[in-house]
């Protein structure tokens, strides 16, 4: 009996710290090793129970035109792809939306696409995606600070608002968040300077 | 082997009796204590709620602690630090394990702080990388990585904690609100068949332990909560009311097991009734705001008609043999899932006011049954109930009426006095019965 209890210890034991060091090393490499791509964002700062502040972010990429309608017919729980690709500024966007697993690694998993309902009708061409990479968790007191220095750049109808942007490592499946940008400068410092 | 508190106690009592009157020698009494194991008192049980606490804290305060996110340090050393409690703990259970510690408070103790060290790396590491998904997948993953140690440590507050992670992701995958007809939300279902071997094993060993009822009504009140969520799950609307019937039609009969009939100690016997009359109480006024829609109640053209039906009859089958062999309240209480599908199906027919019609004549036939025979038995407590879901009905009726004040008010005070007055009457024949030498009295 304590043998198959000791086995079923040390299977838990490998399971569990197998589980987030999993993570740890696959996030790891496409840290490392993914094609970086800059969302221009638009934060606010909600909490998670466990994992503490962060910032939520929406980006402007997730607004996709596409070059013609997306065939295939329903959307509802359908996986599919965005093709990322860089604009003349070097800020990211959709290219296209694909319904099989591109071949590339330059493309995103979305995690939800409706289309855009336009003159009573859903558009056959224009969409919104959600990216599966939102939250950029941050220090508890710096996260509202982050927000607030977003709000009034914006306010101030500043350019700084179209400098703010994300990092994103896209390698395979996976998309990590990297970095945070406010006016052109990490987040960090720029609450620093702040 | 059921360990019951109360007779321990009682054994333990008579034991020093028996050895001075030389009814069985010391070794057998040292036998028997040695057999049952030590008699648990009030001093164990604060132990063992001190231990549970103080573990809370301690992991929760070091979830806090990382959760904060530490600016300054590196993403490697902020995985070590979110790691390092799950690692101390996983030492921990080893040494619990290895050296075969029996005392429930450490058990307990390092199996909380064991499943609240596996949340914290999983939730740091998502934090540290800006990744792991939604909190929905976060709760799942802890769930499944979670369970064993229930197992392991034999921790009823870890399995408690996995509990409440697992209904907690029920409610976050569904999202109702979204009115998102998700089928992931039926993945409850073996998810909990994962941990409930565990409240099973804790129930054949000691049915009467507190930990016993705390994980009881721990069960029961996640399937109650969850149950809600599988109706928008491609069921039809009222066919969750059969689910919930079907769901405490089986608790109530798990209930039949325990020999312990009070309330708290044995919410699936008890609580489980509350449940069955609640839904027969809205199946009686549900038809009436439907009457006029062109939605079936129930459709055999759905697969969920056929599940329902499937789960209808085994759950009525177990209901004849457990009046057989246990109590005729079985009979009454298991033919509640049938007579709600049946209600169902008329309501679902061309004369829909027919399902009405036999939810409130099954209701008040169930309420005058439990009246009748409580009174009769003296059994005060099936009195009450059957009186209360009575009054119930009436109240239920009397909402929809346009009855004046005066008669509205004349019929409360009418309910109230015959509630109280056969409580009263049927006390006092309680206590004569109980004085009477023979210990009952002819009726």
């Amino acid at each position: 009996m304590k043998k198959i209890l000791i086995t079923l210890f040390a299977l838990t034991a490998l399971v569990q710290i197998a589980a987030p060091l999993y993570n740890v090393f696959r996030w790891n490499n496409v840290l490392e090793n993914g094609r970086q791509f800059k969302f221009r964002t638009a934060p606010v700062d909600p909490a998670d129970p466990f994992r503490g502040r962060y910032v939520q972010l929406r980006f402007d990429a997730e607004n996709v035109q596409l070059p013609e309608p997306l065939k295939g017919g329903s959307l509802y729980r359908v996986p599919l792809y965005a093709l990322i690709d860089e604009d003349k500024d070097g800020f990211a966007y959709v290219k296209n939306l694909v319904k099989e697993e591109p071949a590339t690694d330059s493309y995103v998993k979305v995690s939800g696409c409706y289309p855009v309902w336009r003159d009573g009708k859903s558009s056959e061409t224009d969409y919104h995606v959600s990216f599966p990479f939102d939250r950029y968790y941050m220090n508890e007191r710096k996260a509202p600070d982050a927000e607030n220095a977003y709000r009034s750049m914006n306010r101030n109808g500043a350019d700084a608002v179209k400098n703010s942007y994300a990092t994103v490592r896209v390698k395979g499946k996976i998309a990590i968040l990297d970095e945070l940008y406010l006016d052109g400068v990490p987040v960090k410092d720029y609450l620093k300077k702040k | 082997m059921s360990k019951n508190s109360k007779a321990l106690k009682w054994l333990y009592g008579e034991l020093p009796g028996l050895v001075a009157a030389g009814v069985i020698p010391q070794q057998s009494a040292d036998s028997i204590k040695k057999h049952y194991g030590e008699l648990p008192t009030g001093r164990n049980l604060v132990f063992i709620v001190l231990c549970i606490l103080g573990a809370l804290l301690i992991g929760g305060g070091a979830l806090l602690i990382l959760a904060h996110n530490w600016d300054d340090y590196s993403r490697s050393t902020k995985t070590v630090l979110a790691l390092a409690p799950l690692f101390a703990s996983i030492c921990a259970g080893f040494f619990v394990l290895l050296k075969d510690i029996g005392n429930t408070g450490i058990r307990e103790a390092v199996g909380i702080f064991w499943t609240v060290s596996t949340i914290c790396a999983l939730s740091i590491v998502g934090q540290v990388y800006n990744c792991g998904g939604t909190l929905e997948d976060l709760l799942l993953a802890a769930f499944i990585l979670s369970v064993p140690i229930s197992y392991l440590m034999r921790s009823s507050a870890s399995c408690m904690i996995s509990l409440a992670m697992l209904v907690s992701w029920a409610f976050n995958v569904h999202k109702f609100w979204y009115g998102n007809e998700s089928l992931t939300v039926l993945f409850f279902i073996p998810l909990l068949l994962m941990i409930l071997p565990f409240m099973i094993w804790k129930w054949i060993k000691a049915v009467d332990s507190l930990s016993s009822v705390w994980l009881a009504w721990g069960l029961f009140i996640a399937v109650s909560l969850v149950t809600c969520l599988f109706p928008t799950a491609h069921l039809h609307s009222y066919e969750s009311a059969i689910w919930y019937i079907v769901i405490y039609t089986a608790l109530f009969l798990t209930g039949l097991l325990n020999p312990d009939k009070s309330f708290f100690r044995n919410p699936f016997l008890n609580a489980s009734k509350l449940g069955i009359g609640v839904c027969l109480l809205i199946l009686t006024f549900a038809f009436r705001y439907h009457v006029y829609s062109t939605h079936n109640f129930i459709s055999p053209d759905s697969i969920s008609f056929w599940i329902s039906l499937a789960l209808v009859i085994v759950v009525s089958v177990a209901a004849f043999f457990s009046g057989r062999k246990f109590s005729s309240e079985a009979f009454v209480w298991g033919s509640a899932p049938l007579a709600a599908f049946l209600m169902l199906l008329l309501g679902s027919s061309s004369y829909p006011l027919t399902g009405e019609l036999l939810a409130n004549i099954y209701l008040i036939a169930l309420s005058g049954w439990l009246i009748v025979t409580g009174a009769r038995d003296l059994i005060i407590t099936r009195l009450n109930y059957g009186m209360l879901l009575g009054i119930a009905w009436i109240l239920f009726r009397f909402f929809d009426s346009d009855w004046s004040f005066i008669l509205r008010g004349l019929l409360f005070i009418f309910l109230g006095i015959v509630l109280i007055g056969v409580n009263i009457f049927c006390m006092r024949r309680k206590r004569k019965t109980d004085d009477a030498p023979e210990g009952r009295i002819a009726a």
